[in-house]
């Protein structure tokens, strides 16, 4: 067996570099788990909370099961379709551009502020339009799915707004 | 002599200028009526739409203003303007086919030259008002 030279750097790692490796943040995995870590578990609940809605309507999208719901499905009018194709889009970089905030590091205030306005547009305008172009025939649980959904978008919203501010609070007393 | 004109009071003259010609041209379609409206469907989605978006401009033009009266932190109130303004313009253009405009009326006209001028300078007005108090924050 050939002995270990002093002058050369050794193979492998002493108990205290193991240690100090353990302790850092390089192990704490990506850019968005560390952005999460620094902020409150109920911001992080939240979060979790909101993309799953978010990613729920994405999905029901997606698979043309909610044009047959939503104003299209009631008018057939084109502009409608391409409204929703719209906001669909919208709602996907939404949810993208939160991500890139949190990765980033950045101040999130403004932009969920943002965001909360944003949805109340959707929300207002779409109860508007689905209210006359359904007519005299309404489907109550559709629109009743429909203020849930908003409201629980709203809800959450407002809900990260205050625990981002809280996180913001708890960070500066840290330091 | 400093002649150096502030674009944000220019920006902020731009906006305030179309967002009057926005409530005026909303409150003459809707005098007026449908007849004017390029086509059938303008009338159904104009009537609806056009007057939540006249309301949504004029609430927020007054909490501009009331947040420079009193002085108060304007970015935030920018940004959300600078949001919905861009939305709305992008489902115009690709949804709704430009239905609002109304080439008969004079307002419809000035409403939809002053858009692209509008959304570039309340762009503009947004970061000016950020970077102001970021500066101010870390001074």
């Amino acid at each position: 067996m050939r002995r270990h030279d002093p002058s050369k750097p050794s193979d492998s790692l002493s108990p205290s570099e193991i240690r100090a490796l353990s302790e850092s943040d390089f192990r704490r995995g990506n850019l968005i788990s560390r952005a999460l870590a620094a902020r409150t578990p109920a911001f992080r609940l939240y979060w979790a909370l909101f993309t799953v809605v978010v990613l729920g309507y994405i999905i029901a999208h997606s698979s043309g099961y909610l044009s047959g719901y939503l104003a299209f499905g009631w008018t057939g009018k084109f502009y409608d379709f391409q409204m929703h194709q719209v906001r669909f889009l919208i709602t996907a970089t939404m949810l993208a551009c939160g991500y890139l905030w949190l990765a980033l590091g950045r101040e999130m205030v403004h932009l969920l502020v943002c965001y909360f306005a944003l949805c109340l547009y959707f929300a207002g305008t779409g109860l508007a339009r689905l209210e006359v172009a359904m007519g005299d025939t309404p489907n109550f649980i559709f629109l009743s799915f429909f203020l849930v959904f908003h409201c629980t978008c709203l809800s959450l919203l407002l809900l990260l707004v205050r625990e981002e501010i809280r996180s913001d609070v708890f960070a500066h007393q840290a330091e | 002599m400093n002649n150096k004109i502030d674009m944000y009071i220019v920006c902020e003259l731009i906006v305030f200028f179309f967002a009057l010609s926005v409530i005026f041209h909303t409150v003459t379609v809707a005098q007026l009526g449908g007849s004017l409206l390029v086509s059938p469907d303008a009338v159904v989605v104009t009537q609806e739409l056009i007057l939540y978006r006249a309301a949504l401009t004029g609430f927020l033009l007054l909490l501009y203003v009331s947040c420079r009266v009193f002085k108060k932190s304007t970015a935030l109130i920018l940004k959300i303007t600078a949001l919905i303004s861009w939305v709305a313009f992008i489902e115009d253009l690709i949804a709704m086919d430009d239905v609002f405009f109304t080439p008969k009326l004079i307002t419809g006209q000035i409403t939809q030259t002053l858009r692209p001028i509008y959304l570039m300078a309340i762009l503009y007005m947004a970061f000016r008002a950020s970077d102001r108090e970021v500066g101010y924050a870390a001074s």
